[in-house]
């Protein structure tokens, strides 16, 4: 049984003149992995500000785990900026145990593992780390903990094949099926063997929203694709 | 095992297609222990319901099964594996067949040339 | 989560500022034994003379840059890791807006604080090891708080209540010197473009604000109380002046709150 981890219902949101996100409604379940897909400008990032607080909707509701977004939904929601955005003074060891602090869901043995895995020294400082680094141990930090929702913004931009490789490895694995995974991209080919289905949004409306596996039998072409003639210029 | 998939076709149907392939060259053998979905998920780099929903399938046609508490192996019933390496080489005939149609080879021309390939690669020697 | 956020804005501003202080004082005490030693008048040693001018100097300025400086972090230290792009990970914890802010808060009073206070000490220790020279250094120490201590005692009664009042008047203006920054900070963040030039903006706006409001309050007290002699008025102007400031702090703090909680414009 599915449960319905996020929805939005007639989710309206403008910022300063410009409507951001039109009557926007979804619903994302537990067990499946998500493609957020659209242009830059059309209104995924703020989909993703509006499910972590960090933006209240103009109109309209969104809900996660059937509550308002609040203190108790960060406590459930994973999220992945699209920046690297931890302190660059720390230690990683010390960044570790900040997750560790301020999330009862944090697993640090599965940090730890992961970074060996990946050669990376727990004593180095944030700063001196090389910007893909940097993306992987930010990474590392939000897949390691057991969340009910993660929230991935464009989590391939400017990253090389084989830590693009790492990251759908590394989001495969920790596959749960009482969590959803949604990653918002506008590379698409890379992403999508991995997931289960996409939403299209295009100025800030959903326009499509289907499995990959209908997408790909009805349309018999990849998704990829369907999305470049879609939003053809 | 080599994953190799296409972007125009539902993965699903593809894992299942290349999960006979290797059933029937024995890459798996009758009987093997196959790892876990997330683990094929992982090795294959799909989505892990994506693969679940292959081997329900595999399961239907009764090429894999599984064991409530040891996992899921492949079938034991090596009649079901020869039944399933005619299924596939009727499949490639007929397709290889279609090509020849179109192409314009007649059957004798077609049987030459197989004769003559075959004799070209050695295939005939091995085994 | 309060305390440790707290927590970690202190290790994240002491890692700077407490190398700081810990050179103001060293300072203080090497200008101190440089003046101990320093030959007689009567017979001038130019480069030993100079060299203890320039020290002094050095010290002014670091005594001065050390205050200065705690208040620069606290701003620093509000716009990089709340507004700027660490705000991504900050304000997505589970904690209240209002922790945040207290949080930092409370690290810059006290660092701002203890900057205030290192300084004083500085140049008291400055000062006893210069006297020193003739009177014993604990002596004189010693000597030196008595006088502190006895100029209080001398007002009956009284002199506890004004330290007192000072203490909380130097921490209620310290909380609300920082707040108007946060909110003028916060406010010019939440636009799109030109976010530092637009919190100056507000600043200077609160700042001209301020200006006139605080010379209606005076002026007002005046008339009310006629006369400034005796120590009634100064207690009244100070306990006014630790209301007003906690009235404007409090809309201060209502701003950013405000304006963290449902303007947050992160880039």
């Amino acid at each position: 049984m599915n449960d319905i981890i996020m929805e939005c219902s007639g989710l309206w949101k403008n910022y300063g003149g410009m409507q951001a996100l039109r009557n926007v409604s979804c619903r994302i379940q537990s067990g499946r992995i998500y493609g957020l897909l659209g242009p830059n400008g059309s209104g995924k990032t703020t989909l993703i500000k509006l499910a972590n607080g960090l933006l209240t909707p103009s109109a309209g509701k969104i809900l996660i785990n059937g509550e308002e977004v609040g203190i108790n939904s960060r406590k459930a929601v994973s999220y992945l900026p699209d920046c690297v955005a931890l302190p660059d003074w720390m230690r990683i060891y010390e960044l570790i145990k900040f997750y560790d602090d301020f999330y009862e869901d944090f697993n640090a043995k599965k940090a730890y593992q992961m970074l060996e895995s990946l050669n990376l020294f727990s004593g180095q400082r944030f700063k001196t780390l090389s910007k893909g680094n940097k993306e992987k141990v930010q990474l590392i930090l939000v897949m390691s903990r057991e969340a009910k929702l993660y929230l991935l913004d464009e989590p391939m931009g400017g990253v090389d094949p084989a830590t693009r490789d790492y990251i759908l490895n590394t989001i495969i694995t920790n596959y749960s099926p009482d969590a959803a995974v949604v990653i918002s991209t506008h590379l698409i080919s890379d992403v999508e063997n991995i997931l289960d289905e996409v939403l299209f949004i295009n100025r800030g409306e959903i326009v499509l929203s289907d499995t990959v596996d209908n997408i790909r039998s009805d349309n018999g072409k990849s998704v990829d694709a369907l999305f470049r003639e879609v939003f053809r210029c | 095992m080599k994953w190799s998939f296409d972007h125009d076709r539902p993965i699903y149907t593809q894992i299942i297609e290349q999960m006979k392939l290797f059933i029937a060259s024995g890459e798996y053998r009758a009987g093997e222990k196959l790892p876990a979905v997330r683990e094929m998920a992982q090795e294959a780099g799909v989505n892990p319901n994506t693969m679940q929903r292959a081997f329900s399938e595999l399961e239907n046609a009764g090429l894999v099964f599984a064991n409530r508490t040891s996992g899921r192996f492949i079938t034991e019933d090596i009649n079901m594996v020869e039944k399933l390496k005619e299924e596939l080489a009727s499949e490639a005939v007929r397709s290889f067949l279609d090509s020849m149609k179109r192409i314009g080879y007649d059957k004798a021309k077609t049987i030459e040339l197989i004769e003559k390939s075959i004799e070209e690669r050695g295939d005939d020697k091995d085994e | 989560m309060l305390g440790k956020l707290f927590k970690y804005e202190m290790k994240a501003t002491g890692r700077v500022l407490l190398p700081a202080f810990a050179a103001v004082l060293v300072m203080g005490i090497i200008n101190g034994i440089l003046y101990m030693f320093m030959p007689d008048i009567d017979a001038p040693n130019t480069i030993y003379a100079m060299l203890t001018i320039v020290f002094t100097v050095i010290m002014v300025l670091a005594t001065v840059a050390v205050i200065v400086m705690s208040y620069v972090l606290a701003i620093y230290r509000f716009q990089k890791n709340l507004l700027g792009r660490e705000g991504y990970l900050m304000n997505t914890l589970p904690v209240s807006t209002t922790k945040n802010i207290l949080a930092k808060l409370f690290a810059a009073v006290i660092y701002e604080a203890i900057a205030i206070i290192i300084v004083i000490f500085s140049y008291s220790l400055f000062l006893v090891f210069i006297a020193s020279a003739d009177i014993g250094f604990i002596e004189l120490w010693r000597g030196l708080w008595d006088v502190v201590f006895s100029l209080f005692a001398e007002i009956p009664g009284e002199g506890w209540i004004y330290a007192a009042e000072l203490a909380i008047m130097m921490v209620v203006s310290l909380a609300y010197s920082n707040l108007m920054f946060y909110a003028a900070m916060s406010m010019g963040y939440s636009s799109n473009s030109h976010k530092a030039i637009k919190s100056v903006g507000v600043y200077v706006g609160f700042y001209i604000i301020n200006q006139i409001l605080s010379t209606v309050l005076v002026g007002s007290i005046a008339i009310t109380c006629g006369d400034f002699s005796g120590s009634g008025s100064v207690h009244v102007l100070m306990i006014s002046s630790i209301i007003y400031e906690l009235v404007i702090a409090a809309a201060y703090w209502s701003l950013t709150w405000f304006f963290m909680k449902r303007k947050l414009n992160l880039q």
